[in-house]
């Protein structure tokens, strides 16, 4: 690993151009260079320090040593003096008595010189003024006059000395004040402590503790009399001036009276104003007396409030103006006190006046102005304007709805099951017209819904085809069935497909699943051709191998070559072939579907499929009730396919057609009980023909007289038709007694039998 | 002035020539200078602690001679 490292210049250099400043050349000043250097000082001034001492001691010692030497200079003992050479003993011992007497006078002279120096000092330093300031704890009148009294500091904490500073008192007369007070105390404590009055308490405002009467004075404590001692003044006064009054500084008072004082001050007035009305409200000064609240900076909503004051002030000032009116009243009163009869009458005139409200000419003027304004508006919106409402939008709705209807419908497959008919049917018993009513009322549901379709269909078109189509169908609907068909299966396969599309039984293809189908039915050619060409090819194979066969004939053409050449046609035809493959294969995209089956034929979608394959992978099946529930809506799949597509699941429009024909007449009577036969004479004409039958309580469709039983008939061939329709929608139908309304057709009665015979007979099935 | 040794230990070691009063991301360019990439892709680091680029190298207590990581975001 190579280090990358520049020189300074270079670093200078870059940092410039990055704009940074320039390398700081030298020691770091970090905090940890500060720190060394404030050692190194520090160091080196302890270093400083110890050389002067030392210096200093040896200065000492040197003096020291002079000093005494000092002493010790003169002459010493082992020398001869000077004056004295015959060394006389008595003169010797005579010479050092002396001296020794000599310097005892002098010490003690010394002595007695510092001491009358000290006492001079403290005594010129003390005399009276020192005493100013000092507090004595003894009443000025414990002291008679010219007495002398010893007074010494009191005892006090440091606390208590530091706060209070220094006390004097005089030991005697301080255990006297003692003994004096616990002497009362005894005494007051054989007297009851409680007494009614506490005045106690409010004249010397010092409120008494608990038990006090066991109080004891110990000596201890501080005592609120007493004097402070005052700078004498040396004018012709003397001593006399030199005494200050009592301690507390109240001016010669008491702390009874002191209280009383305060009191006084405080005492609130108890007179007041009879003829002074009972404001509800506060005035300012009274507000401003009980309610002291320390104002605020008031911001700029000063406009606001300066309004309201004014208006308050009006008020104030218009109530002001009231109060100097004559007092009449008051003579028809006779109550005691004139004075308060007139301020409540006052009062009372007040209220009521407050609830007239005057209008000064401005109120008057704005309330017009209001009022006008408000007429303008009722103006506007009565004129001009759209209003919308509810009402108005129902019946433009209406209005557009009934337009359309007018418009006839195009006859469409499901539209003919028109109101007409509905009413003519007339049902045999109760059971069926209830069923019928429903019935009825799901139709007519049924024929609103598809008129509304229609109608919108119609919307849809242009006027003139409408006209136009309506006069061409209206030609063919009276040729038409009223009733859609069916279109037969025994018509061919065309006409089964397009029932089972009508039905909805059948799945078209979309246009995937046709480019789908397309692309396999090229693909399947192309296999079929790929098959036809390798059966060419095998073919021409064998012409080849019949032909190879001649060849061995020829001598020249030998084995080797033989081979050859077969090698080379072979090689040759697998290229074609794959040459094919790949052309083929070039684009191919597969294309898989999937699809699953059950074992009755049904496709399966993945839901199902996948159920197959957990039934199959576990082994087990599902349940009874499970079962049984799948195959109950298979049926019910099967029999919705069934059903017609046409009519109701009862056929009651087939059922009401035929009746129609039977009754000749457009209405159907619904009747019970017996009456619900069609009429003889009617019968007659019809029971020739075949009369429709319905098997009440199927859900199926009606089975059809056979269709032998038609005879010539006055109906038309939509009748026959309607009747074939029936005969196929029956198909699944069990084979019924067949039932006309009210009509029993007697089974293979004589075809010219009088018809009056056949009694009209009501079957339940 | 500090030299700080940048290493990435692929073959990348730069010394650096830096103030102590310089931030990590005024370091940063400087690096970049010297080895040509750019400074907002590099990362200096030691051991999982992250330089911040606002913060100096005397208040990181980077002094001189010590070596610093160098990743590449």
């Amino acid at each position: 690993m190579s280090e990358n490292s520049v020189s300074f210049e270079e670093a200078n250099r870059i940092r410039l151009s990055l704009g940074l400043k320039p390398l700081k050349v030298g020691p770091e000043t970090s905090s940890t260079q500060i720190a060394e250097d404030n050692m190194k000082r520090h160091r080196e001034d302890e270093a400083k320090r110890a050389h002067e001492d030392k210096v200093k001691s040896r200065i000492a010692k040197s003096k020291n040593k002079l000093e005494l030497n000092k002493t010790m200079s003169g002459k010493g003992l082992g020398e001869a003096s000077d004056d004295d050479d015959d060394g006389d003993l008595y003169k010797w011992t005579m010479k050092s008595r002396k001296k020794e007497k000599e310097r005892q006078t002098a010490a003690a002279a010394k002595r007695e010189k510092e001491l009358q120096e000290l006492d001079d000092s403290y005594q010129a330093e003390y005399d009276e003024d020192h005493l100013a300031g000092l507090r004595v704890g003894h009443d000025m009148s414990d002291f008679a006059e010219g007495e002398e009294r010893i007074l010494t500091l009191k005892d006090s904490t440091i606390l208590e000395n530091e706060e209070e500073g220094d006390e004097l008192i005089n030991i005697q007369m301080t255990e006297q004040q003692r003994l004096e007070k616990n002497l009362e105390n005894k005494k007051k404590k054989n007297r009851p402590v409680y007494s009614a009055y506490d005045d106690d308490e409010f004249t010397s405002g010092k409120k008494k503790n608990l038990l006090s009467q066991y109080d004891e004075v110990l000596g201890t404590e501080q005592g609120n009399d007493g004097f402070v001692i005052g700078k004498a003044r040396k004018v012709n006064r003397g001593g006399a001036g030199s005494l200050a009054g009592p301690s507390s500084g109240n001016g010669g008072l008491t702390a009874k009276e002191i209280m009383n004082q305060k009191l006084k001050e405080s005492a609130i007035d108890l007179t007041y104003n009879k003829t002074q009305q009972a404001q509800d409200y506060y005035t300012k000064d009274e507000a401003e007396i009980t309610f002291k609240k320390s104002k605020k900076k008031k911001k700029s909503r000063s406009r606001k409030a300066d309004n309201w004051d004014e208006e308050g002030d009006q008020d104030g000032d218009a109530m002001e103006v009231e109060r100097p009116e004559p007092v009449d009243i008051s003579e028809l009163n006779f109550v005691d006190d004139e004075d308060l009869q007139a301020s409540l009458a006052k009062a009372r005139r007040l209220a009521t006046k407050k609830t007239i409200k005057k209008l000064t000419p401005e109120q008057i003027a704005k309330n017009l102005a209001e009022s006008k304004t408000m007429e303008v508006e009722e103006d506007f919106s009565e004129r001009g304007g759209l209003v919308i409402s509810d009402v108005s939008e129902f019946v433009s709705n209406l209005a557009s709805s009934s337009a359309v209807h007018a418009a006839p419908a195009r006859p469409t497959q499901a539209t003919r099951e028109d109101s007409p008919e509905l009413a003519s049917t007339s049902s045999p018993t109760v059971a069926e017209k209830a069923q019928e009513d429903t019935v009825m009322e799901d139709t007519k549901e049924e024929a609103e819904e598809d008129n509304i379709r229609s109608r919108t269909r119609a919307e849809s078109e242009e006027a003139e085809d409408i006209a136009m189509k309506e006069s061409k169908e209206s030609e063919q609907a009276e040729h038409e069935a009223v009733l859609a068909e069916e279109p037969l299966v025994s018509r061919g396969l065309g006409s089964t497909l397009a029932l089972l599309k009508q039905k909805g039984a059948l799945e078209m293809g979309n246009a995937e699943q046709a480019e789908r189908s397309k692309i396999q039915s090229e693909r399947a050619k192309w296999l079929a051709d790929a098959r036809l060409r390798e059966a060419r090819l095998a073919k021409e194979m064998a012409q080849a191998k019949a032909r190879d066969k001649d060849k061995v004939r020829d001598k020249n053409y030998s084995i080797r070559d033989r081979d050859r050449d077969r090698e080379h046609e072979n090689q040759r035809r697998e290229q074609q072939l794959l040459d094919e493959r790949e052309s083929r294969m070039k684009n191919y995209q597969p294309d898989v579907k999937l699809e699953y089956i059950d074992d009755s034929g049904n496709r399966l979608n993945t839901k199902e499929a996948f159920r197959q394959l957990s039934h199959a992978f576990h082994g087990k099946t599902s349940g009874k009730m499970k079962t049984e529930k799948r195959m109950k809506k298979l049926e019910d799949e099967k029999r919705l396919l069934s059903m017609s597509s046409t009519d109701t699941p009862l056929g009651m429009a087939s059922a009401f057609q035929e009746r129609q024909k039977a009754a000749g007449s457009a209405h159907i009577v619904l009747a019970v009980g017996n009456r619900n036969a069609v009429p003889a004479s009617l019968a007659s004409s019809t029971v020739g023909g075949t009369t429709s039958t319905l098997a009440s309580g199927s859900g199926l469709g009606t089975t059809s007289a056979a269709p032998a039983r038609s005879q010539p008939s006055s109906f038309s061939t939509p009748s026959q038709n309607a009747q074939a329709t029936m005969s196929i929608s029956g198909v699944h139908a069990p084979n019924r007694e067949k039932v006309a309304f009210g009509l029993k057709r007697k089974a293979e009665a004589a075809p010219g039998s009088n018809p009056e015979e056949t009694a009209p007979k009501k079957t339940r099935n | 002035m500090i030299e700080v040794i940048c290493n990435d230990r692929l073959g990348k070691k730069v010394r650096v020539k830096c103030n102590g009063d310089d931030t990590v991301g005024d370091l940063k360019k400087l690096i970049a200078a010297q080895t040509g990439t750019n400074w907002e892709k590099i990362i200096l680091k030691k051991w999982y602690t992250i330089y911040k680029d606002h913060i100096t190298l005397d208040d990181y207590e980077i002094h001189d001679g010590m070596s610093i990581e160098l990743y590449y975001n």
